[in-house]
């Protein structure tokens, strides 16, 4: 019935679902601890910032698609960008976004469009302030560049999903003294976003970013869930490196199955 | 319902997708083949609000309502010529698309390697921690490294190398299966708060 190799992912499916109902179920009856992250504290100070100094908040949620592999981190930055519109609406404060890919370029112009409306402006939002780029990396990251540096915006926030132009952007916000926000899965960037920004959100810090900030209890809740299955993943791992260290593959090809 | 019946179609295309992705069931696949170019189609939709949208600069100063406005062929163009025409090897205009910006590339290789050196400073500079999240301590591990991997440290001893070698192999990888770990399960917890409904914000709910 199953594909060959797929039948222990199929199991880790089931099973993480199965945690996330769990966390769920607790999280609706009794409040849910979330350990504080600082990108996420950070949000009101640099919109906050902007709007003191009377410049933009930039936003990129990245080039990349809202399906495919990239689809968890550019719908987390969207996520986000929702919640940035909001505060920016609420301030006043201008946010100019660049994206780089069509689907994502819809859905931001909808959650954007929603920010406004669930702060009562709906005057101030333009869809023109929400720029395509380009589907190319290094054009999306030209363009981004130029925004940054033609605008000088107070505040930029780059989270979504980045390959090699996260330092070129990022480096773009530093050269305008513009508190940087980011937050990437893609491991590989992640240390040149905490090199050059001034807050970076990790993996998944990033992915339950949204979930935090909208402090709703099932989102909080399945973030929790996700921890049962941390907790599962580190004993499976110790217990496979004592395992393989006596001599013994069973585990490794239980999991290989 | 407007906003539930994306969300329940999603929701049956994703099982229609998983289902082919682990079991090996004939209906299954035909329905993932056909669930896959519905998908296309409707995504070739979202293309056409982004072919009007070329990239746009600001005022030329504050207050003016006139904006400038700077076509950009990859950005107004690409979507569009994509779809309409094909290259000699019958692929669709990949030669516009990846051979025009190829200053573009330069350049951005250039700013690149520019951009890489300026963190770089910074951090070794041991800027304080709400800066870099990054103490004073890691700094040592990290000028290890750097002897390790340059040859001047191999000159001034034979140990440096390996101590880099250990670093890399052993913390290292540590902390990166750590975090990709963590990110694979916040993956998939996204993917199914998506297909299950719970989380609907990128349908702009709960802001209404």
């Amino acid at each position: 019935l199953f594909v060959e190799g797929r039948v222990s992912g199929f199991v880790a499916l089931i099973a993480i679902y199965a945690a996330i109902l769990t966390g769920l179920r607790r999280a609706k009856a009794k409040p849910v601890y979330t350990r504080p992250i600082a990108g996420l504290e950070a949000i009101n100070e640099a919109v906050g910032r902007a709007t003191e100094m009377g410049k933009p908040v930039f936003y990129s949620p990245g080039y990349a698609d809202v399906a495919g592999n990239t689809a968890a981190p550019s719908l987390a930055g969207i996520d986000l960008l929702g919640h940035v519109t909001q505060i920016a609406a609420r301030y006043d404060t201008k946010i100019l976004v660049s994206v780089g890919h069509p689907n994502t370029y819809t859905l931001a112009v909808e959650v954007m469009r929603n920010a406004y409306l669930a702060e009562g402006k709906t005057d101030l939002f333009s869809p023109d302030n929400i720029r395509f780029t380009s589907e190319v990396q290094f054009a999306f990251a030209a363009a981004t560049l130029g925004m940054v540096q033609r605008e000088k915006p107070a505040t930029a926030f780059y989270t979504g999903y980045f390959a090699a132009e996260a330092i070129i952007i990022a480096e773009a916000a530093a050269a305008v003294n513009a508190l940087a926000i980011a937050g990437t899965t893609n491991y590989f960037q992640i240390p040149f976003f905490v090199a050059s920004c001034d807050y970076t959100m990790i993996g998944e810090e990033f992915l339950a970013a949204g979930a935090f900030v909208s402090k709703d209890l099932n989102r909080i809740g399945s973030i929790a869930g996700q921890d049962y299955i941390k907790v599962a993943s580190i004993i499976l791992a110790i217990a496979g490196a004592i395992l393989s260290t006596m001599g013994f593959d069973n585990l490794s090809s239980l999991l290989g199955k | 319902m407007k906003r539930s019946l994306p969300v329940a179609v999603s929701a049956i295309a994703g099982i229609i997708l998983l289902g082919d992705y682990f079991l090996n069931i004939p209906v299954l696949k035909a329905a993932a083949g056909e669930v896959q170019d519905w998908g296309i189609i409707l995504a070739a939709f979202a293309l056409a609000p982004c072919g009007h949208k070329p990239c746009q600069a600001p005022p030329t100063a504050p207050g003016t309502q006139r904006q400038r406005k700077y076509p950009q062929y990859d950005s107004a163009g690409s979507p569009f010529c994509n779809s309409f025409f094909r290259d000699r090897n019958g692929n669709r205009l990949e030669s516009v698309r990846l051979y025009f910006p190829i200053n573009v590339y330069t350049s951005c290789g250039c700013v690149l390697l520019n951009d890489c050196i300026s963190p770089g400073f910074s951090i070794l500079q041991g800027f304080p921690d709400e800066k870099t999240h990054k103490p004073l301590p890691f700094l040592f591990p990290e000028f290890l490294l750097m002897l390790g991997r340059a040859p001047v440290g191999e000159v001034m001893w034979s140990g440096f190398p390996r101590i880099a070698d250990w670093i890399m192999g052993v913390v290292n990888l540590a902390g990166s299966r750590g975090i990709l770990i963590s990110t694979a399960i916040g993956m998939v917890g996204v993917a199914l708060r998506v297909l299950s409904g719970i989380d609907r914000s990128h349908l702009g709910s709960g802001m209404e």
